[in-house]
């Protein structure tokens, strides 16, 4: 799991913020904060299925399926 | 929804709520549904219309219910019973003609009874046809209903489409052509329950297994508080709160849900229909003279579309908690957002995720999946957010007004998006106070954005619109 975290934490702040030396924290709200756009999610929903093989259906990018780092972990975890 | 059918739905909720038989709750709230269908829609001035959609809304959704997996099999046991109870209580509701000249339930006196006969049998055989295919993994039957249901959406929303429709249906009925009115073509409640029917549709499309019961499937598209107005809840989402059962918080459930309906009533029927009064609206566009009452009438419906709409909201949302079905949640302060995207965000927030969903997700995935020949970002961001918003205003209504209104929102989302990936960083390290001040100024940008965007939403003529633009600013 941690490995899962730290990996999606690099990709988040890197990637999508563009901001790589952001400490996010693995219970810090990423969509509900409005942290992550709706374009931040999909191109999350992108690199999670190229780092991981795990799919996130279209549907599923929104706070009520994951909010969270740990969350997020958790699904792919399950999934994969 | 009027004052009397809200009170009416909250003590029927409750009453069926109460109930300990577990079938006896699901065959009435069955009933509920279908009834209401009929109860909320008003009177059509072309014979039988207002007969025939709302009993089309409940033989489509059976339809739907048979063509969407193959897994949900018509002729079950539970399904034949939970049939049974629809098409008996269409029935019952046609035969309302034989003791009433006005109609009890419906708008008008229901046409001949034969005539409602007949088109349940048939709804009922295409039903059972489209299921048999279904059944062996065939997408066609998902498809017709597909674009059924667009096709629907299109001609009621389309003014000029209604309009040759009521003069078809005239004719047909012997009626006064000339008489047409694009009012004559409403279907209560269609939009949100047609957005219902195609999320489960494009799910079952894109291979998602949906295994549940006809009744439950038809509670949730014809949920009865939420049929005016929305929320326009996940099917998979509600069919599991509703088949798990009401839950043992009664008490607490009846405090949230009054309380609910409290707020909702005094944002609807005080708030919104006070500010009414001042507001913007086509008949006053052309009739200010001073620049300052302008404005004050363009904030002022501001205000009431936001009172009127999210009070309906939360009424239904408290109607459903009354029930112990806790419907999401569709405004979350929008105009007190410091961008667009976190508007949209919080304002019709279940149509929003819907469209997200269903087109900005798999549009933009499809776009940015493209690696060979990758398009530039900001073309990316144009094409899914002006595409976005432009469905959203066509939802509206197939005009140009709602077209400018979806666009001046896709192009003021597409300048946010390109200015905050530059800014983000940079304004997450600045000082406290200075974010303080920047998103206060950053709000009421956006708010003013919104309420300006309100002239293309509230005034349907376009140099009218562009006159009242000229008012506030000349």
């Amino acid at each position: 799991m941690d490995d899962i975290i730290d990996l999606l934490k690099e990709k988040i702040t890197k990637n999508l913020l563009h901001d790589p030396k952001m400490d996010l924290e693995p219970t810090e709200p990423l969509i509900s904060s409005g942290l992550l756009d709706s374009f931040n999610l999909v191109d999350l929903a992108l690199i999670i299925e190229d780092n991981f093989g795990v799919r996130i259906e279209d549907f599923e990018l929104n706070s009520d399926t994951f909010d969270t780092l740990e969350d997020l972990a958790q699904i792919i975890a399950e999934r994969q | 929804m009027e004052l009397q059918d809200i009170f009416l739905l909250a003590g029927l909720l409750v009453l069926i709520r109460i109930i300990p038989a577990y079938q006896t709750r699901r065959l009435l709230m069955i009933i509920a549904g279908c009834v209401f269908v009929f109860m909320f829609q008003p009177v059509l001035p072309v014979r039988e219309l207002d007969f025939r959609f709302p009993l089309q809304t409940v033989l489509l959704t059976i339809c739907v219910y048979a063509a969407f997996s193959k897994l949900n099999t018509l002729n079950s046991r539970q399904n034949l019973v939970d049939l049974a109870v629809i098409l008996g209580t269409l029935l019952l509701i046609g035969a309302t003609r034989f003791i009433s000249y006005d109609g009890i339930i419906t708008a008008s006196r229901p046409p001949q009874f034969w005539k409602v006969l007949t088109a349940v049998v048939c709804g009922t055989g295409v039903a059972f046809l489209l299921n048999i295919f279904a059944k062996n993994e065939h997408k066609w039957p998902a498809r017709i209903c597909v674009v059924l249901i667009l096709l629907a959406l299109v001609i009621l929303k389309t003014p000029r489409l209604s309009l040759e429709l009521s003069k078809i249906l005239r004719s047909f009925n012997r009626q006064a052509t000339e008489l047409a009115r694009t009012t004559d073509i409403r279907s209560f409640g269609f939009s949100y329950i047609a957005f219902r029917l195609l999320s489960i549709l494009i799910d079952s499309l894109k291979g998602r297994k949906a295994d549940l019961r006809l009744g439950d499937f038809f509670v949730y598209v014809c949920f009865p508080p939420a049929l005016s107005a929305g929320p326009i809840d996940r099917w998979d989402r509600f069919c599991k709160e509703y088949s798990a059962g009401p839950g043992e918080a009664l008490a607490d459930d009846l405090y949230a849900g009054l309380l609910q309906i409290a707020y909702g009533l005094f944002h609807k029927f005080v708030l919104a229909d006070a500010l009414a009064k001042m507001a913007l609206s086509a008949q006053n566009a052309g009739q200010f003279i001073s620049t300052g009452w302008a404005w004050v009438s363009l904030f002022a419906y501001g205000l009431q579309i936001f009172f009127d709409f999210s009070g309906y909201s939360e009424i239904a949302i408290g109607l459903g908690t009354l029930f112990g079905i806790h419907l999401p949640k569709n405004f979350d302060h929008p105009y007190l957002k410091p961008d667009l995207t976190k508007f949209w965000s919080s304002w019709h927030m279940t149509l929003t995720q819907w469209i997200r969903s269903y087109v900005f997700n798999p549009l933009t995935r499809a776009l940015r999946s493209n690696k060979e020949q990758p398009l530039p970002q900001w073309l990316i961001v144009m094409i899914t957010q002006l595409t976005t918003m432009l469905l959203i205003g066509l939802w509206h209504g197939v005009s140009v007004n709602f077209v400018i209104w979806g666009l001046w929102h896709g192009f003021g989302l597409f300048i946010h998006q390109l200015y905050s990936r530059k800014t983000g960083a940079w304004l997450r390290s600045r000082p406290a106070h200075f974010i303080k001040a920047y998103t206060a100024a950053s709000t009421g940008l956006t708010v003013l954005y919104v309420v300006l965007g309100w002239i293309w939403f509230v005034i349907p003529d376009f140099s009218a619109a562009v006159g009242f633009f000229g008012r506030l600013f000349g």
